[in-house]
């Protein structure tokens, strides 16, 4: 119980404490939304499959970038400010600590990210579970590897910096796979970017080095 | 609790911070005494468990304090450097301290009241004075009745009767719990601190009791920045009470007395304040005792 409120605690703060941040990507998720369904009802896109408007609205490179760039600042929030000082020393397992504010940052991200799903998905009428389910466990990488990258250089700035390189390669290098148009040694390179497959390969290897990096990280409080 | 510091010498880089520090700190006050940069609040964080040594080690009740939850039940720390996340409530933000010290709402109220906050805890943090910032994170260090305390600077932009009242808990509790606190200013540190550890660039360069330490500076006044409503007749009544040796108006509502007696200074001052109705804004101690103390150390003799 004393956890399950640590985690709910743990979301409550970083988004009152990244307010600016928070309400930015509200606002980003609201206009989208609108252009979605403006566009709908003039017709533009009432073509699309719902798994083409998951494509065309989530891997785009903007709403990518700005995910992973709020995951990262979410992450890093705490251990830029020196706040981490007051978690650290306190009788709790920083292992824990780091696992909530992932599971925070999903929470919120996941939220946004369906705002603008369904505003997609619901109007073309070809709603699937199982495309929700994968834009979730997408949403959760990508929460992993922003927060693993903002873990590893502890700067909000490199971290975006980071972010941005690696979403473009991923993006690029995706876009190139699926044109068929790419070197054997490409295909392999690309598996080490695939920030938005729903599979979290990737993900699921930088969780052990991240906790490990966050138990070793250093405080000057 | 017995905190053994052995060999620790900490570097950033290719830059030495911290070297060979070795010292036994036991129940009652020490005080860390250095100018900036001397390696206060590194070795406070070390002691802390938050900073790893490059060299050497801290013992605490026979156990590394570094990546251990438990040892960490026993210490109470207040940072310099970290902020409290400042759209939180005071509520809020010692609700959650409640919840990772595993306390009770008693609990919370009590170091509140300890620190005189409790009538501030619907204020949001940002909205906070710098000085009940410092309170709020005093009673985060005392959370949990820990049986050390790790207090870095824990004075810093506190009025003068919130000091005094802070001082006092700290005496109240000395002879039960190991008191660490830092800080640049020589009768801040000797007011209340029953030993005295003076860094110097990473280097111990002293050790000793306050005596010792005040016998090298009998002949150095202090000098102190007091900025308030009515300058001119706070001034008059500072020499009327033989508080100060000089005295000079320092801008528009500011003044710089000096004085042998510092402690008696700091003492008066609010009764003489609010006895003539004059708001005290600031009350700032000039470490010009120190400078002379590293002097005298550096040049001087090698141990109090």
């Amino acid at each position: 119980m004393r956890y399950l409120k640590h985690t709910l605690y743990v979301g409550f703060y970083l988004l009152k404490h990244n307010m600016a941040t928070t309400l930015s990507l509200l606002g980003y998720a609201i206009l989208i939304s609108i252009w979605n369904i403006t566009t709908y009802t003039s017709g533009v896109f009432i073509k699309h499959t719902a798994q083409e408007s998951l494509f065309n609205v989530f891997s785009s490179n903007i709403t990518l970038i700005l995910l992973s760039i709020v995951a990262s600042i979410l992450f890093l929030s705490d251990i830029n400010d020196g706040s981490i000082a007051y978690i650290k020393m306190r009788p709790m397992s920083h292992i824990y600590h780091t696992l909530s504010k992932i599971f925070a940052s999903w929470i919120f991200v996941s939220v946004i990210s369906t705002v603008i799903f369904l505003s997609d998905a619901l109007l073309v009428g070809t709603f699937s579970l199982t495309s929700y389910i994968s834009l979730l466990i997408t949403t959760l990488n990508i929460i992993i590897i922003s927060s693993f990258i903002g873990s590893l250089t502890s700067n909000i700035k490199a971290s975006i910096f980071v972010m941005i390189a690696y979403s473009s390669l991923s993006t690029s290098l995706h876009n190139v796979l699926l044109q068929g148009e790419v070197a054997s040694w490409l295909k392999s390179l690309s598996l080490i970017a695939p920030v938005y497959h729903a599979i979290p390969t990737i993900g699921i290897i930088c969780i052990p080095i991240m906790l490990i990096r966050e138990l070793h990280r250093n405080i000057r409080a | 609790m017995e905190i053994e510091i052995l060999n620790v010498s900490k570097w950033y880089g290719s830059k030495p911070v911290l070297k060979d520090i070795n010292l036994t700190l036991t129940k009652g006050i020490t005080g860390l005494l250095g100018p900036n940069g001397a390696g206060k609040t590194t070795l406070i964080s070390i002691i802390a468990g938050l900073l790893k040594p490059s060299s050497g080690k801290v013992i605490i009740e026979g156990k590394n304090p570094f990546y251990n939850p438990p040892i960490r039940k026993e210490i109470g720390l207040l940072p310099e450097n970290s902020s409290i996340p400042k759209n939180l409530t005071v509520d809020q933000f010692m609700a959650w301290q409640r919840l990772l010290t595993d306390t009770t709402k008693v609990e919370t109220d009590r170091v509140l009241n300890i620190v005189g906050m409790e009538k501030y805890r619907k204020k949001k943090i940002k909205n906070l004075s710098k000085g009940m910032l410092g309170r709020i994170k005093f009673a985060t260090a005392l959370l949990g009745d820990p049986n050390i305390l790790l207090l870095d600077e824990p004075f810093n932009g506190i009025d003068p009767g919130g000091r005094k009242l802070l001082r006092n808990y700290l005496l109240y509790i000395a002879n039960k719990k190991t008191i660490i606190f830092s800080s640049h200013i020589l009768e801040e540190v000797e007011m209340i601190a029953n030993n005295i550890v003076v860094l110097k660039t990473g280097f111990i360069i002293a050790e000793g009791t306050p005596e010792g330490i005040r016998q090298l500076l009998t002949d150095v006044p202090y000098k102190v920045y007091i900025n308030c409503s009515d300058p001119i007749t706070l001034l008059k009544l500072l020499f009327d009470h033989r508080l100060i040796q000089m005295g000079k108006i320092e801008g528009e509502d500011g003044i710089i007395v000096e004085t042998f007696s510092y402690s008696k200074l700091a003492h008066l001052i609010p009764q003489i304040a609010i006895k003539q109705n004059i708001t005290i804004h600031r009350f700032i101690p000039e470490d010009m005792k120190l400078d002379k103390l590293f002097e005298y150390l550096t040049v001087g003799s090698d141990v109090i």
